[in-house]
């Protein structure tokens, strides 16, 4: 029943989210509730998803054998219909397993909408474009070397996966964009052992990015260049005009696994530490 | 028409500005219905609210009105074990006093021009110039 409870679930999400759970690949402004409104219930589906298709999977893999020993315990071939239960069933999580959406949805992409709420002006359109295909899809590959070494072929692939990006207009007149990029390597070390036996090891090292630009107006906030309490460890640069003063934050973070979800907390400090540099430029009417 | 006078925002502080429709029990202040926080069936701002005691929806992980019908219901309309951290009624404000607490970060108050008005000296600005004195006020 769950099979069929998490596929017409599924049914039910509109064509633009279906589209998106197939291609996982979103560019579009929209209201930061229409945002939520929209992506909520993709990661509703997704979470009901992965426990049927791994159930499935199982399932379907485990009717094989089954089907084959009981067949010959009973010495009938009735249990051999157990087989095409388990080819249905494999097909059906082969299905699934295509419109699987990351963890990082959920985790970080959902949480951090919901926060913007407090600062974006409420109703105005937000730039978001997300690529959740994964970073080791080929056209994300970036450069590829290879070579011997003591007998051993390895192989050293880079891939840049700017997975999350948007533009948001706060309540502060501040213009604020964000880019969330992984640089990723994956080495591949294959060695021949006497026997003839190949193994295989791959090691990933995943540099994270958060770049996140502030844009403020000049009559709005005064910008300082001195690092400010807290948040030295983030690296930024101001660039200050008659108008409008920028102030970039970025941040970087290494990870030894590829889909490990950013924190919530990671994404707040990068706009915090730009954050930091201003301050109101009426000091009359502010205090803070 | 009073509006509700809780902090809205992360990395700079405002007034929220929505029309209130309570009072916080302990200082007075006005709150709309985002900002109101329930506990021992009694009416309190995020900032009195923390101060003590136990949320009473704090089992259901829902800041639902007292009396009111009980389960989660989210803010994107989401009911039942499907409302997420993120979804519940008063996270933002939680998750700000942890992150201004653990982080040393000091949010940008910032007001706009409208509420900047009342400080303006001439009265076609917004300002309010006139005798303070009748009203019990002096400047300072």
């Amino acid at each position: 029943m769950g099979l069929l409870t998490a596929w017409s679930r599924y049914q039910k999400l509109d064509d633009r989210q279906r589209d998106f759970m197939r291609t996982k690949i979103l560019k579009a402004s929209l209201t930061l509730d229409e945002w939520i409104r929209f992506l909520h219930p993709v990661g509703l589906v997704d979470r009901e998803t992965d426990v049927v298709r791994k159930f499935a999977f199982w399932g379907g893999v485990s009717c094989f054998p089954v089907g084959f020993f009981a067949a010959m315990g009973y010495g009938s071939g009735w249990p051999l219909l157990l087989w095409p239960v388990g080819i249905a069933l494999t097909v059906f999580a082969s299905k699934m397993g295509k419109i699987d959406v990351p963890p990082v949805l959920e985790e970080s992409v959902l949480p951090w909408l919901a926060l913007l709420r407090e600062d974006v002006v409420p109703g105005s359109q937000v730039h978001l474009a997300l690529d959740l295909r994964g970073s080791e899809c080929p056209p994300k590959r970036q450069v590829v070397r290879s070579g011997e070494m003591n007998g051993a072929g390895w192989t050293t692939d880079f891939f840049l996966d700017p997975w999350f990006s948007g533009e948001a207009t706060f309540a502060d007149h501040a213009v604020v964009k964000w880019d969330v990029s992984d640089l990723v390597r994956r080495r591949t070390r294959r060695r021949r052992n006497p026997r003839g036996k190949t193994k295989t090891k791959i090691k990933h090292k995943v540099l994270r990015t958060f770049d996140v630009q502030v844009r403020v107006r000049g009559k709005d906030f005064h910008a300082s260049a001195a690092a400010p309490e807290g948040g030295e460890a983030i690296r930024t640069d101001i660039k200050a005009g008659e108008k409008r003063t920028c102030v970039r934050a970025r941040s970087r973070v290494l990870l030894s696994r590829v889909d490990q979800p950013p924190r919530l907390v990671e994404m707040v400090d990068s706009v915090a530490a730009a954050y930091r540099h201003l301050s109101p430029a009426d000091s009359r009417g502010a205090n803070g | 028409m009073n509006v509700c006078t809780a902090p809205r925002g992360i990395f700079s502080l405002r007034p929220c500005g929505a029309e209130s429709s309570d009072t916080c029990t302990s200082c007075g202040k006005a709150l709309c219905q985002e900002h109101v926080l329930y506990r021992s069936a009694q009416v309190f701002c995020s900032k009195c609210g923390a101060q003590g005691g136990t949320d009473d929806s704090s089992s259901e992980g829902n800041n639902a009105r007292p009396g009111a019908r009980t389960g989660r219901t989210g803010t994107t309309g989401a009911t039942g074990d499907d409302v997420p951290e993120w979804d519940r009624p008063g996270w933002s404000d939680r998750y700000r006093t942890n992150y201004y607490a653990s982080s040393s970060y000091h949010p940008v108050v910032f007001y706009d021009g409208y509420d900047r008005g009342s400080f303006n000296e001439r009265a076609d600005l917004g300002g309010d110039d006139g005798p303070d004195g009748a009203a019990g006020f002096s400047d300072s």
